[in-house]
């Protein structure tokens, strides 16, 4: 390593040599060199003080929030893996303290504390935090030119609440601040400026003083000159109402805010520019000055000259779009709009091998004689496509040439792009990271290949030296155990330094849940030394998870009480739900959970406790979960049913979207309130245990779970309840659905699902019918906004001939399909919805036909349309659909109560599900 | 410098001495002691002054150098050229007409002074590059005014530069080397 040889000469070049490069390697922070005279020569000593680098930061004592031990960590800016030197762990001492201080915490105290992990060269470091009390904030003092009487200021910033002085949190502090700064915003001087010049934090009387620093400035309006726009539309437009500053980028950037708005109105020729005038002592005005033009409506966009490309895909990527009938009522033009496409077409074709395609956009006014009306016309002129001729490869000496070439985008015979450079450069350099090479370079060059319109590219690599793991170095767990965590590395000692390797042990941490933070680096990072060590710094979350939530559902999901039979098609209902999940992370340092939740609503309650075992048996991507429940729900207005259940699920992704899930579940069900004829209540509400052993496969391809616009999702559930599992019935189970997401035009998407269950009883006691066979809680029910919405909450299907209320059926078959459009702005769609099938009794009663035969004939398709409207949130699409059923079932019922039903005197009366339907709850229905 | 080194030998005993030690670093950029001596020896012979050793002088010489090297890592970075050899072998050249009347006393005064001809060509290099650089990076900005004023601006925007590349590299100065 040195170039220091015995036995050879002395020379101080080489001294100097072996200085520099020991001291490059890193890991020494001085080196001097002493000789003594032996045997004619020379012996030379080198004396090297160590070089320490920073290891796990902590910060202990008795923390308050705010801040937290987050954003304290933060203040100390202590980069792992990084050299660390004393002044470095005394100036992060200081800026935690000073964090502390600007949180009121005037008397805090920081030591550190400094463990040396010698073999390693690491520094732990440990910020001990005696916070001391937490002082109140008290009237700031006013300094500058506030221009308004300095107590009305200091009042505005309103630090005494109504329990006293506020805490003298940053965040108190910066509240203050922005209250000010309002204060003269609403004020009109919106050119006021609002600083904190300093806090005064007194220990002995604990208080803290702020200074305020203010530049009242004039009063300020803000108008418009050329078309009027109204005051809130010009705060919505014009940033210095949202920043609360005014200043020649905002400015600016309202003018084109306003461009574009007054564009978006039909002005494609609107112009707008700004000036301050000075109206008197205390006043300056901004005006923006606006030439409308001519309001014009554009009515027509073609495209001319493309071979290569077909219109469609050219119209994909412009931005100017003609006049719609709801959106868009002028249509998107302008001359910004209009260079964006320019540019954007032209981008297409060059990364397509059309290196001289020229692009031009112009405008037809007054088209088809209109006056007001526009056309745009974009002519492409394409050029010839060049052709990639050949590639070379420089600088390839350690590793597999014919992999890297083998994974190249630009290919000979393929068309030139810069784009597929770019691609290559990402995968050789990626492929370099992940060997071990992570200084390695590349550089590209192409001159014209031999042929016409054809060209020649090389590529030269310079890979840089290769780095290796000396070892990885763990810190930070403390209850997770050591061989939890050395099963998910994906680097090991002496392995090539791969980037992509050490990312992905970073995920496989991340993925375990029980880690709050993860940090990775390489120690000594710009160190010349070939091996490194790899550092993990890990900070466990709580062990604990609580989670409180409520919604409500509105629809037709009442059934009155449970005494009446009046209502068998239900009626509109309001159901409040709170849920209450608690979570028991990383038990046994394994990274294995015990969840409980708790569900309760009008129509369920529910409490479960489940204990999950993440990568079962070492496998990657594998969970098995015991789960007990029990449950009570009314969602079926037929019964009250009850289930205790207890199952073993152990679940397996296979791709990144499919997954296998294999489930063995025991479950006891009964139900109460049955409101049937009484005479088949023991056979279909008698309690029952099912023994099941189920396999489902989950395939999501979807863009998006919550809001799909694109891809394809499929489930398949197959179950079967032998006698030998427990099951008091026998049957077995399958249900299947598939749903695709076709975007198409710009905006709009098609989607549509096909559900199908079958049901199917085996041992059957002779005597009972097949449709019979299987128990009220067991059988399917459908109907309801994510199933078929024209029918309320689970109406669906046969019913019960006597009382009118649902009773199942053993196979389901429903179609849904969707067409989602946009409506208002971006945040407000709308869909136009159809929806096909029933319940029905059995497989073989499955039928297409329209027309129900009598009252008691349920097995027939329903058919509903409807129109629905989707604002965006950020938990997902909040919904309100309104179904109309074209065909839906009528039926006999009754009037009266349970009792009466027992007595013989209910009423009979014919009933028909209501043709209107509506719904209100969050997400799409499918 | 070889030479020196010959020198060290003879007064080396059985006894260890200090042959050389980290003075400065910047960034990776290493100076040792040997180089802030051997530099004041150069500046004192080009100056006709004797040499100073004392601390102070000691550190001057290394911020200097740290400066250096800082330009040096620039020069790198920008791939701008080095000087031809030539140019140095000529402003040797004049050195030696201007004050020396025969090679002997050219060679006496080097001697005397502890450098040799190589370290003293390789310093008039070093210099001749760092002076072009200078002008090259920094000459468009001070366009348009007398001579001497453009000189003023040129040493002002040099000045900014090496404070903001100070700043942005971490730069350490070994005490024990200035004592």
């Amino acid at each position: 390593m040195l170039p220091l040889k015995p036995g050879t000469a002395f020379t101080t070049r080489d001294l100097r040599a072996a200085i520099r490069r020991l001291f490059r390697t890193g890991r020494y922070s001085d080196i001097s060199v002493e000789g003594r005279s032996v045997n004619g020569g020379v012996e030379v000593i080198f004396h090297t003080a160590v070089q320490w680098f920073v290891g796990r930061v902590e910060v202990s004592g008795e923390l308050k929030s705010p801040p937290t031990r987050g954003q304290l960590y933060a203040a100390a800016d202590l980069e792992l893996g990084r050299p660390l030197t004393q002044d470095d762990v005394s100036n992060a001492a200081e800026q935690v303290a000073a964090l502390l201080r600007r949180n009121g915490f005037c008397s805090a105290k920081v030591t550190p504390a400094i463990a040396r992990d010698s073999p390693h060269q690491q520094a732990n470091i440990d910020f001990y935090v005696e916070p001391g009390p937490r002082a109140d904030l008290r009237p700031p003092v006013i300094a500058g030119d506030p221009v308004i009487d300095p107590r009305e200021v200091a009042e505005a910033a309103d630090w005494r609440g109504l329990f006293g002085w506020r805490a003298a949190t940053e965040s108190n502090v910066n509240r203050g601040l922005r209250r000010v700064r309002q204060f003269y915003q609403k004020s009109g001087r919106l050119l006021a400026r609002v600083s904190l010049e300093d806090l005064d934090c007194d220990a002995a009387s604990n208080r803290v003083t702020p200074t305020l620093n203010v530049f009242g400035g004039p009063k300020v309006g803000i108008e418009t000159v050329g078309a009027d726009i109204s005051q809130s539309r010009l705060k919505r437009y014009v940033p210095i109402f949202a920043v609360g500053a005014v200043d020649r980028d905002l400015l600016a950037e309202g003018a084109s805010n306003l461009r574009d708005y007054l564009q978006s109105q039909g002005y494609f020729d609107a112009q707008v520019g700004y000036e301050f005038r000075r109206t008197g002592p205390d006043r300056e005005d901004i005006v923006y000055k606006i030439n409308l033009g001519e309001r014009q409506k554009l009515v027509r966009v073609m495209v001319e000259g493309n071979r290569y490309f077909s219109t469609e895909t050219i119209r994909e990527r412009m931005f100017i779009e003609p006049a719609g009938r709801i959106r868009l009522r002028h249509g998107r033009f302008s001359s910004t709009f209009a260079r964006r496409d320019q540019e954007a077409i032209e981008a297409l074709y060059r990364a397509n091998g059309f290196r001289e395609a020229a692009v031009s956009i112009d405008t037809v006014p007054n088209y088809g004689g209109k006056r007001g009306h526009l056309a745009v016309v974009v002519r492409i002129t394409e050029g010839p496509q060049y052709l990639v001729s050949g590639v070379t490869i420089n600088g390839v000496r350690q590793l597999d040439l014919a992999e890297i070439t083998a994974s190249l985008s630009s290919v000979p015979g393929q068309p030139f792009s810069e784009t597929n450079v770019g691609i290559d450069r990402d995968s050789i350099i990626g492929l370099y990271n992940a060997s071990g090479f992570p200084n390695a370079t590349f550089n590209w060059s192409m001159r014209p290949g031999p042929d016409p319109h054809t060209v020649s590219i090389e590529y030269t690599i310079t890979e840089g030296p290769r780095l290796f793991v000396r070892d990885v170095l763990v810190t930070g767990s403390r209850r997770t155990r050591d061989s939890l965590i050395e099963r998910n590395l994906e680097v090991y000692k002496g392995d090539p330094l791969s980037l992509s390797a050490m990312s992905a042990t970073q995920e496989n941490l991340y993925n375990l849940g029980v880690f709050e933070r993860v940090s990775m680096a390489i120690q000594n990072p710009e160190g010349e030394t070939e091996r490194k060590y790899m550092l993990y710094d890990l900070e466990e979350a709580d062990r604990y998870r609580v989670s409180i939530g409520g919604g409500a559902e509105i629809a037709r999901i009442g059934g009155g009480s449970t005494t009446t039979l009046s209502d068998p098609e239900g009626v509109a209902g309001f159901s409040p739900r709170v849920t209450f999940d608690v979570t028991r992370l990383n038990l046994w340092g394994l990274a294995h959970r015990g969840v409980f939740v708790g569900r309760a609503s009008t129509l369920e309650q529910l409490g479960s406790l489940s204990y999950f075992w993440p990568r079962f048996l070492g496998v990657r991507d594998r969970e098995v979960n015991f789960t007990a429940l029990a449950d009570r729900a009314i969602n079926v207005n037929t019964f009250t049913s009850r289930r205790l259940e207890g199952f073993v699920q152990m679940s397996q992704k296979l791709t990144r979207s499919s997954t296998v899930l294999g489930t063995l579940s025991l479950r006891r069900v009964s139900v109460s309130n049955v409101k049937i004829d009484p005479a088949l209540i023991p056979l279909l509400a008698s309690p029952t245990r099912v023994g099941m052993l189920s396999g489902a496969y989950i395939f999501d391809r979807r863009d998006n779970p919550i809001n799909a616009t694109r891809g394809m999702f499929n489930t398949l559930d197959v179950g079967i309840a032998p006698t030998f599992l427990g099951s008091q019935v026998t049957f077995s189970r399958l249900f299947a659905s598939n749903s695709t997401f076709h975007p198409f035009k710009k905006n709009l998407v098609f989607a549509r699902r096909i559900q199908f269950g079958w049901l199917a009883p085996f041992r059957v006691e002779p005597g009972v019918p097949s449709d019979q066979a299987i128990p009220l809680p067991e059988r399917f029910y459908a109907g309801g906004a994510a199933s078929h919405r024209g029918f309320p909450e689970n109406q669906a299907g046969p019913r019960d001939l006597v009382t009118g209320f649902p009773i199942g059926g053993n196979a389901v078959l429903i179609h849904n399909t969707e067409l989602r459009f946009p409506l208002l702005k971006n945040n407000i769609r709308g869909v136009l919805f159809h929806d096909m099938g029933n319940v029905y009794s059995t497989i073989r009663d499955i039928s297409f036909r329209f027309h129900q035969r009598n009252d008691q004939d349920f097995n027939y398709m329903v058919h509903a349309v409807g129109f629905g409207l989707r604002y965006s949130t950020p938990v997902g699409p909040f919904r309100a659909d309104f179904a109309y059923s074209i065909n839906p079932p009528a039926f006999i019922g009754l009037e009266g109560t349970t009792q009466q039903l027992l007595e013989g005197t209910a009423e009979t009366v014919r009933k028909r599900i209501s043709r209107f339907q509506f719904f209100i709850s969050i997400g799409q229905a499918f | 410098m070889g030479g020196a080194a010959a020198v060290l030998f003879g007064v080396l005993a059985s006894q260890a001495v200090l042959l050389d030690r980290l003075a400065a670093t910047a960034g990776s950029e290493v100076i040792t002691l040997g180089q802030v001596l051997d530099e004041i020896r150069v500046a004192a012979f080009l100056n006709r002054e004797a040499p100073d050793f004392s601390p102070a002088s000691k550190r001057r010489t290394a911020e200097r150098l740290v400066d250096q090297a800082l330009i040096s890592r620039e020069m790198r970075i920008s791939r701008f050229p080095e000087p031809a050899p030539s140019e140095a072998e000529k402003m040797l050249a004049e050195i030696k007409r201007e004050r020396f009347p025969t090679e002997e006393a050219f060679r006496k005064a080097l001697e005397e002074y502890g450098i040799t001809e190589s370290y003293l060509l390789a310093h008039l290099n070093r210099q001749l590059a760092t002076l072009r650089f200078t002008d090259y990076r920094f000459q468009p900005l001070a366009n348009g005014g007398q001579a001497n004023s453009q000189a003023a601006v040129i040493d002002e925007q040099m000045e900014a530069w090496l404070k903001q590349a100070r700043a942005s590299t971490q730069i350490r100065f070994f005490e024990e080397a200035f004592r």
